[in-house]
């Protein structure tokens, strides 16, 4: 089900109206639990049972893993669980592009045999639902938590609706004690939660779809003959687009969960006012960064041992952070640049740490434009088809050719460039603030008219919608 | 947190909720009533999603009347008209504006739940192999991607569509500012609307009907000069296929009537000069006799309209015609339980 559809409010509606009903609180889980099973499956009835399939295992897995006292036995449990929620990934994600690259290997060798791609359709959200499930696993082996005693509330935390397919990706031991009793939700608290929804609503549906994606569409499609000031429009606009789209994705799911009594982690921090690339994945996805962080980069070494080993280890990371969002070299590239970028910036933050030198604010602005146009130039490989259209937005970007213009320079596109810097100065403005506080200092009318506006335009730009981007990962 | 705090921060919440409803509720209905005042009126986005909720209600049910074809089918025939007239049936409009049906006709027929009544728009240039498919993503996606939740969903929207005019599909916020910006001011009212149940309504006393029909009669004739008619063998193998399809579904129970919309002034001349009635209409008719086919020049009223553009009908003829339409189907009893 989309946040952005007819059919989601009126099922949101009846979701909340059970929820505050007088029924107990274990019969309002049991409605939640049904309710994020339909959710899902209103996408694909069948894949529900992959959801159940990814549950079921992992809650047997850590009783059996809490129970034995030898490392080598919790160690076979785990593998269980990472065999049967990776393969999931592998058969359903991976399996077309690994074939696929098999099938050029035996190529190169002269082997004519070729293995056709199984076609299979991708689950909607099945890397978080499963990094989600994993997580709890993990924990519990590294016994760091202990296996939850209720199956009911475990159900509900791989299947909670609001972040089931696209994040943030939650860990059980933030979510599951908020299970054991009803939380009581002040006026406050729901307000912020709705006006969450119409922020999150309004950068998807007015920022990512109606402003940035047609152009963006426009330029990607037409890259084999594109000018260089087209080409930054499609790159940057890209950028703000993902950056709408999935932001706005986590903060309509925070805001639903704030609703229903519910905390989930903050998943974007102004990542465009990152100054540096530690500083940017501290700020972007930041449940996956920290995921990947906790249950990759550390267990590999993360910085103990060495420098040679924590690039090692950082490389790892981002490369298989890359290939996490989609089955394509790209996603290899995007992630393989983003280690690089992160190892040059380990390596020069050490010379600076220790010449002791403190840079100025001027220099960290230029650190920070930097950083911007790194991520942008990694974005730009990220939506591509594949290598080759890459390369030919990048080379137009720094070309200067002046091929025919493909995006047209009318009163429209001063409006998205004005949404674009507009998101930029947000971004800036609420570097070191929070969201929810700036929206409870807010005065009335001020508040009242920026949500005004923004629900406004979410139902008159209604119609060019898609699906949020995200999902497909 | 002191509760005279909290009581101010829950005062100051509640008041903000009813200055955004009071803002946003003014805020459309006075773009709404702005909008009607203008002569707008509500229109459906006739989308493949909306397209499959209907598709799907085609299933399983013997009084059920189906309307394929393109945009003449859309404009011809009055859906309210057809439920007056056929309380009995369930009216499906399924055309699809700039498509022409033929996989569509082949999907009902090879749908063993189908067994209804088909009434399609045909014209000769239709068995044209570049048309055969026209229609066949809407069909193979139904097959392979119908969700209940997304028809469901585009059912919904639709209908909040066929009730407010703010939601007009060509009123969105690019389109406005774009149209704006080109011409200086805010749109004239369309003078198609596309109803809830994806049939449309021609007004073409809000159009420039000296425009629309050099732009039809002038894309007719390119669109001729392009395609010109093909070899006859394969045009009669496309109509046994066409034969065969009608006959899977009658043998079903249900029935298939070829319809021939009219055109008129310089676009029927073009029509006659590429594909002569007496050469292909006729001779289909002549090979498969059992081909339920009905002509607009075969009948006296249903060749007096005069086309505003050459090639539909306005909202006004639209129910005399199909009254004439459904009379006819009913006299020569080709529809079933009539």
């Amino acid at each position: 089900m989309l946040f952005n559809s007819i059919t989601f409010l009126l099922f949101f509606i009846w979701v909340l109206a059970v929820h505050y009903s007088p029924l107990n609180w274990n019969l309002k889980k049991g409605h939640l639990l049904l309710a994020s099973y339909v959710f899902y499956a209103a996408w694909n009835p069948p894949f529900v049972m992959l959801l159940w399939l990814s549950t079921l295992v992992d809650w047997q897995v850590a009783k059996k893993m809490a129970v034995q006292q030898l490392k080598s036995r919790r160690k076979a449990w785990l593998m269980v669980s990472l065999a049967i929620n990776l393969g999931m990934l592998v058969v359903f994600k991976y399996a077309g592009f690994l074939l696929d690259n098999f099938n050029h290997l035996l190529a190169w060798f002269g082997v004519s045999v070729q293995f056709a791609d199984p076609g299979f359709i991708l689950p909607m959200g099945i890397s978080f639902f499963t990094f989600q499930t994993l997580s709890y696993t993990l924990d519990v082996y590294h016994r760091r938590l202990e296996p939850w005693h209720r199956f009911l509330d475990y159900a509900l935390f791989v299947s909670f609706f609001p972040q089931l397919v696209a994040g943030p990706i939650v860990r059980a031991k933030n979510f599951l004690p908020q299970l054991t009793a009803q939380a009581k939700v002040a006026v406050e608290s729901f307000s912020v939660g709705v006006a969450f929804f119409i922020i999150g609503l309004f950068q998807k549906v007015v920022m990512a779809d109606a402003l940035f994606a047609p152009i963006v569409d426009q330029v990607f499609s037409q890259h084999a003959v594109i000018d260089t000031t087209s080409s930054w429009f499609g790159a940057l606009f890209f950028s703000a687009q993902i950056f709408c789209d999935f932001s706005g994705y986590s903060l309509c799911a925070i805001g639903l969960a704030m609703c229903l009594g519910f905390q989930l982690p903050i998943n974007f921090k102004s990542p465009f006012a990152a100054v540096g690339f530690s500083d940017f994945w501290r700020r972007w996805h930041i449940s996956l960064s920290s995921w990947l962080r906790d249950y990759l980069y550390i267990p590999l070494g993360g910085n103990r041992h060495g420098v040679s080993k924590q690039y090692r280890n950082l490389m790892i990371t981002m490369l298989l952070g890359g290939l996490w969002h989609g089955a394509a070299w790209t996603f290899v590239l995007w992630g393989f640049l983003h280690g690089l970028f992160l190892i040059i910036e380990h390596a020069l933050k050490s010379n600076w740490q220790t010449s002791s030198q403190k840079p100025s604010a001027g220099f960290k602005l230029l650190l920070a434009c930097l950083t911007f146009l790194g991520v942008v130039l990694t974005f730009v490989v990220f939506r591509s088809a594949d290598l080759n259209q890459a390369w030919h937005i990048i080379a137009a970007m720094f070309t200067f050719n002046d091929l025919a213009t493909v995006v047209t320079q009318n009163l429209w596109l001063w409006l998205v460039c004005s949404g674009f810097v507009l998101m930029l100065v947000v971004q800036w403005w609420l570097r070191e603030r929070s969201l929810a506080d700036t929206l409870n200092r807010l005065p009335v009318v001020i508040r009242a008219l920026v949500l005004a506006v923004a629900l406004l335009l979410i139902i008159l730009s209604q119609g060019n919608s898609d699906a949020f981007i995200y999902f497909q990962f | 947190m002191p509760s005279s705090t909290s009581n101010s921060e829950k005062r100051h919440w509640l008041l903000t909720w009813f200055a955004v409803l009071a803002m946003v509720l003014s805020a459309l209905g006075t773009y709404e009533w702005y909008l009607r005042q203008s002569g707008f009126t509500p229109s459906v986005d006739a989308n493949q999603k909306l397209w499959h909720f209907y598709r799907h209600q085609a299933k399983g049910q013997k009084q059920v009347l189906v309307l394929l074809g393109a945009s003449r089918m859309q404009l011809g025939m009055h859906t309210d008209t057809i439920r007056q007239q056929l309380p009995d049936y369930k009216v499906l409009p399924l055309a699809i504006n700039g498509q022409y049906p033929m996989a569509s006709l082949q999907a009902l027929a090879e749908d063993p739940e189908f067994n209804g009544v088909v009434v399609m728009s045909f014209m000769a240039q239709m068995l044209e192999p570049q048309y055969l498919d026209m229609q066949q993503a809407y069909n193979e996606t139904y097959v392979s991607g119908y969700s209940y939740y997304r028809s469901t969903d585009a059912y919904l929207t639709a209908w909040l569509q066929s009730k407010l005019a703010f939601l007009h599909p060509l009123l969105g916020l690019q389109e406005v500012i774009e149209y704006l910006q080109a011409k200086g001011h805010f749109p004239n009212p369309f003078y198609v609307r596309n109803h809830l149940d994806t049939s449309s309504s021609g007004n073409y006393a809000l159009a420039d009907t000296t425009q629309l029909k050099k732009y039809f009669v002038a894309d007719k004739k390119d669109n001729y000069q392009q395609n010109p008619p093909m070899d006859a063998t394969l045009w009669k193998q496309h109509g046994d296929r066409l034969a065969m399809h009608a006959k899977a579904i009658r043998e079903r129970g249900g029935e298939v009537v070829l319809v021939r919309f009219p055109t008129d002034g310089e676009h029927w001349q073009l029509d006659e000069a590429y594909y002569p009635k007496s050469r292909f209409w006729d001779q289909l008719q002549a090979r498969h006799p059992q081909l339920h086919m009905l002509h607009f020049k075969d009948d006296e009223i249903l060749n007096s309209f005069a086309l505003p553009d050459t090639s539909h009908l306005d909202q006004q003829d639209a129910v005399v015609f199909t009254q004439r339409v459904l009379q006819i189907l009913q006299q020569r009893q080709w529809l079933p339980g009539v």
